[in-house]
This record gives C-alpha cells, sequence and structure tokens, in this order.
C-alpha cells in the first residue's frame, strides 16, 4: 500500500525528504523548505505532520529524539531510495522534454 | 449581557469548510469558540474580530485519550510554529486559529486532506452510521415488512408500534442520506482535487437531513403522547417520560464517566472499558428495572378499577362493576351473578381504534367462573378493514418448542343470525372453538362467548355491537 502511494512523489513530499537528509524537527522542515524553494512551496503544518506520519509508517524516515513536544526525524534508506528514484524519473522527464521540444524552446 | 452561547453542532465532519466559516462569522459577530466537544459547542462573548480558522484532522485522536496524544502535541507545535492557536477539538476534528492574514494555510496539499479525512471517516464514523443503519432496520423491522409488503393493519394497528416503526424508517434514511452524501462529497472532490483543485464544500444537504430528523422526532412523539392522553392512556405516556428521563441520564453518567477518567489520567483503554460497564450497568438496573416495573407492578398500568375490590375464593371481583360495557354476560345469558369482575382496555391506534372488554363472572358459589370477551375494532376505510380480515383470517399455527399443536383457523359460516355482513368461526385444527369473527361495514368484533350462543343471543350481539350507521340501516 505505502509503495504504491509513494511511487510518484508530490512536491511537499520530495522537498520534505530532500530536507531530511539532514536530522532536523518539523519547524524545521517547514523552514528549509520555504527557504530552498524561495516561497514557491509552502508546507501547512497540518499537511507536513500527516506526511511525517505516513513516512514513519512507511519506513522512510525514522525520529531521532523527542525534546518535549519537538520531533527530529532524519530519512531511511528506503527514503533516500524513493527520493533518489523520484530524481531519476524527474530526470528522465526533462530528458524527455530536451529530446521533443529541444534546447530552443527554453530560451 | 450574557457571556457565553451554545450552537447546536450540525456540521458532519468532513464539513470542515463549513465549520470555519460558520467560526469566523461567529468570531466576526463577537463570538468566539471555546469548546467543540460534543453536539453542543460553547462560545464565548470577545471582541468581534476578523479571524481565519482552519480545521485539521487527526486520525489518532480519541475522547478517551486522558490528554493530547503525542501526535496531537507534536501537530500543535507544528501549528504554533506557522502562528495557528489550537482552540478546541471534536473527537478527530482539531479546529486552530489565527489573526495572522498571511499564514500558511494547515492543510497545502489537497489529496493528503481527502485522504486524512476518509481514514477519519472510516475509522469511526462510517461504522458508526452503518451501525445505526443496521440497529433501525432491526428495530423497525416488523414495519418495514408491513411496509413492504403494503399490510396496512401491520403498519398502523399500534400507536407505539407505528411511532417507533416512522421514526426508525427516517432514521435509516437519514443515515442512508449521510452515508450517500459523505460519498458523494468523496467522488466529487477527488475529482477535483485530480484536475488540481481543492476539496469541494459538504453542502448543506446533510445538515438539513438532520435537522428534519429532529424535527420528525419532536413532532412525532409529541403526536404520540397527545394521542396515548386523549385515549387515556398516562401509564403509557408517563413509561415513555420515565423511559427518556433515565436514557438521557445514562447518557450523561456515561458522558460524566469518560470526562471524570479523562480527569484522572485512566489510560484510553481502561477509559473505554469502565464507560463500557458503567454503561451496561445502568442499562441493566435503570431500563431492566423499568421494563420489570411496567410488567410487575400496576405503576404504568392504564387499567384503573373503576370501584373497589373484594376478594372470594382467592379472586379479586368487582364491589361495583363498571357499566360502560356495550354487552354484559347477564344480558347475554339472562343470568344474575353474585361476583363479577369486568375489564376494559383501550388497544389499537388513532388510526385503527381497538377496544377489548372481558367478563368473568362466579357461577353460583363457586368455584367455576364463566366469561364473556370481545374487542371491537373501527374502521375508517374499506382498505383498512381488507387489510385486519386479511390478518385477522390468516391460519395461526401454535407451536410448541418446535412442534405444531394446533392450527387455529376461521372458516366462515352463516352470518344471517348474527345480522352481520359477514361471520367466521374459530376452530382449532377440524374442531370448532367458541370464538367468532363478525364483520360489518367499518368495524370488526371478535366475540368469544363460553359457549356457542342461541340464535337469540347472536342477535343480542348484533345489536349491541354492529355500529351504529348498520343498524339504522338494517332495523
Amino acid at each position: 500500500m505505502a509503495r504504491e502511494k509513494f511511487q510518484t512523489l508530490t512536491e511537499p513530499m520530495f522537498y520534505i525528504l530532500l530536507t531530511l537528509r539532514e536530522e532536523c524537527c518539523g519547524t524545521d522542515i517547514m523552514t528549509r523548505v520555504s527557504a530552498l524553494t524561495r516561497g514557491r512551496v509552502d508546507l501547512g503544518p497540518g499537511t507536513l505532520y500527516n506526511l511525517l506520519d505516513s513516512f514513519q509508517q512507511a519506513g522512510m524516515i525514522r525520529e531521532t529524539s523527542v525534546s518535549g513536544r519537538k520531533r527530529s526525524y532524519l530519512i531511511t534508506d528506503k527514503g533516500r531510495e524513493t527520493l533518489r528514484a523520484e530524481y531519476l524519473r524527474l530526470l528522465a522527464l526533462t530528458e524527455d522534454y530536451k529530446t521533443c521540444a529541444g534546447e530552443e524552446d527554453l530560451k | 449581557m450574557k457571556n457565553v452561547t451554545y450552537r447546536w453542532n450540525t456540521f458532519q465532519l468532513y464539513d470542515y469548510r463549513g465549520v470555519e466559516e460558520h467560526l469566523s462569522a461567529m468570531a466576526a459577530q463577537g463570538w468566539r469558540l471555546e469548546k467543540a466537544s460534543g453536539s453542543l459547542w460553547k462560545y464565548r462573548r470577545a471582541e468581534p474580530a476578523s479571524l481565519r480558522y482552519a480545521v485539521t484532522y487527526n486520525a489518532g485522536a480519541s475522547r478517551f485519550e486522558p490528554g493530547p496524544t503525542e501526535g496531537e502535541q507534536s501537530l500543535e507545535e507544528l501549528c504554533a510554529a506557522a502562528g495557528w492557536e489550537k482552540v478546541s477539538d471534536c473527537s478527530k476534528m482539531q479546529i486552530y486559529s489565527t489573526e495572522d492574514p498571511a499564514a500558511v494555510p494547515l492543510e497545502t496539499d489537497e489529496a493528503l486532506r481527502l485522504e486524512n479525512i476518509h481514514r477519519c471517516m472510516r475509522k469511526s464514523f462510517l461504522p458508526g452510521n452503518i451501525a445505526v443503519l443496521l440497529l433501525m432496520l432491526f428495530i423497525g423491522r416488523d414495519f418495514f415488512l408491513a411496509l413492504v409488503t403494503w399490510d396496512l393493519y401491520g403498519m398502523l394497528k399500534n400507536n407505539a408500534l407505528l411511532t417507533a416503526g416512522v421514526l426508525c424508517l427516517a432514521e435509516a434514511a437519514l443515515q442512508l442520506c449521510l452515508l450517500a452524501g459523505y460519498f458523494l462529497w468523496r467522488r466529487r472532490s477527488r475529482r477535483s482535487v485530480e484536475e488540481g483543485g481543492t476539496c469541494l464544500p459538504a453542502g448543506c444537504g446533510s445538515r438539513w437531513a438532520s435537522l428534519g430528523m429532529w424535527v420528525l422526532l419532536v413532532l412525532l412523539v409529541a403526536v404520540f403522547l397527545l394521542s396515548e392522553l386523549d385515549r387515556g392512556h398516562r401509564g403509557a405516556v408517563l413509561y415513555f417520560a420515565v423511559y427518556m428521563a433515565f436514557f438521557t441520564l445514562i447518557n450523561i453518567l456515561m458522558r460524566g464517566t469518560t470526562a471524570l477518567l479523562r480527569k484522572k489520567g485512566a489510560s484510553k483503554t481502561s477509559n473505554i472499558a469502565w464507560t463500557l460497564a458503567v454503561d451496561v450497568v445502568l442499562c441493566f438496573t435503570l431500563i431492566g428495572g423499568l421494563v420489570w416495573t411496567r410488567f410487575e407492578t400496576d405503576w404504568f398500568s392504564d387499567e384503573r378499577p373503576t370501584g373497589e375490590t373484594y376478594e372470594y375464593r382467592d379472586q379479586n371481583w368487582d364491589i361495583s362493576p363498571r357499566q360502560d360495557f356495550p354487552l354484559t354476560l347477564a344480558e347475554l345469558t339472562g343470568e344474575e351473578y353474585g361476583h363479577v369482575r369486568r375489564e376494559a382496555e383501550d388497544l389499537g391506534s388513532v388510526f385503527i381504534p381497538q377496544r377489548a372488554y372481558r367478563e368473568t363472572a362466579l357461577l353460583g358459589d363457586g368455584p367455576k367462573v364463566c366469561g364473556l370477551g370481545y374487542t371491537l375494532w373501527d374502521l375508517s376505510s374499506p382498505a383498512l378493514q381488507d387489510s385486519l380480515l386479511e390478518d385477522l383470517l390468516e391460519d395461526d399455527p401454535i407451536k410448541f418448542r418446535g412442534m405444531l399443536l394446533t392450527t387455529l383457523r376461521y372458516v366462515p359460516e352463516d352470518p344471517v343470525p348474527w345480522g352481520a355482513e359477514a361471520a367466521y368461526r374459530r376452530y382449532y385444527d377440524e374442531d370448532p372453538g367458541d370464538s367468532w369473527l363478525l364483520v360489518w361495514p367499518g368495524r370488526a368484533v371478535s366475540v368469544s362467548p363460553d359457549a356457542e350462543p342461541s340464535d337469540a343471543q347472536k342477535a343480542l350481539i348484533s345489536t349491541r355491537l354492529a355500529p351504529e350507521d348498520w343498524k339504522e340501516e338494517t332495523p
């Protein structure tokens, strides 16, 4: 079920996993994703909470520490694999675009 | 000026937009949500403000948890970091507010929101809806069967059955509407999300259906109680009132138990177990006790003796037998009886009034007794009469431990001596019994003397029990 669910990643999913290559807490994830995408991708706290929960259940991230209400997470090997697969999928899309439309269309 | 007000919560769990809009409108009017648990939401007066409310869902939340779960605390922490303050929660619905118009919305992934809502609905509300639907179908099965087979008498024969049947039918229809409403909303929202849009507004259909159900409930109960009072059934009304009071008390005590255990920090499992135990004990003691009282005492009985009784040969007899019987044993047999007991009971419903009379008399000084019983049904339409006759004339097999003892059936006989339109005698298999069913337009009578009446007695029975307009037409 989880495999099927994360076969392709949405932007919030992609950036959460990308951010969790380094250990960080939920609040940091929101800040970092916003900074990384220059405000293009905003992560709502409800969405982030549910995604962290789903990632954890799917074994793609793990909880590393709990300090009061603050919980920190880190990506797992399975999460890295999923993230890499998504990157390769996006690359393939880009290559296909270049093949079909050519560099000229980008100018 | 009051500082607190309450509103009845009619929002469905998935109607987050409705809740958000409602709370923002209330805040603009100067009422801020304080507590959203249960069906009655509490608001406190505040300065009118332009507040943004947002709803998110936590499938792990439960009203039996002693405090916010780790998940809820994490969510609260994330929301606080994004500028949202927790206001209250209602089951799995978590309500937040902010004064910051630029705060990031709680949910930024509509597909995930839809999936999360469905997880919450599947976890508690859908099983609840389906359980209520099945329960209603079970309780109202006799009424539904009568409705499906269009058995008018089966549907209308009894006020309580009719009221309960209509309520069960309406509640079952409401649950179906709510289920259909949710799945329709989910399908439309999923399509919208797939096309890059948001989840759609839930609409007011479910809210109106719930409201309509309450109106119907109040109306039907009022009609039922008034019609019972009109027929002098004060005992039935009192029983209903006590039943409803006990039901409400059980509800309050159950909620109180849950709240107390939460306060004491009991675990979710022990809270559920204790609440369930309290529920079972209360149901057995209060409702069970009430049912026992109804059958074992005459507290809720409408059979009030018309006068004092005395005891003779181990039986109670009337000192002054009631005089409102259309036909008495003494009139039928021409005998005088020294010891008589008379009982009459209003049965049936507003649509099919049914009155049963029973007289018992001691033969001489006893110990033998004799009796006369009859039941009158007044039927306002031929369709009702046909339906009643169909029901009464149906063969009635009497079984004991699965073994057929006898079959009761009515066999037609000559109605002329009875002065009736139709007459039937009851048989036990092939043996004739001393019960007859007499039919006139607009009335059916079941009469059971102790022996087969003579022609003169049959004529007397007809004179006394036939409807007035029939007697006028056929003097």
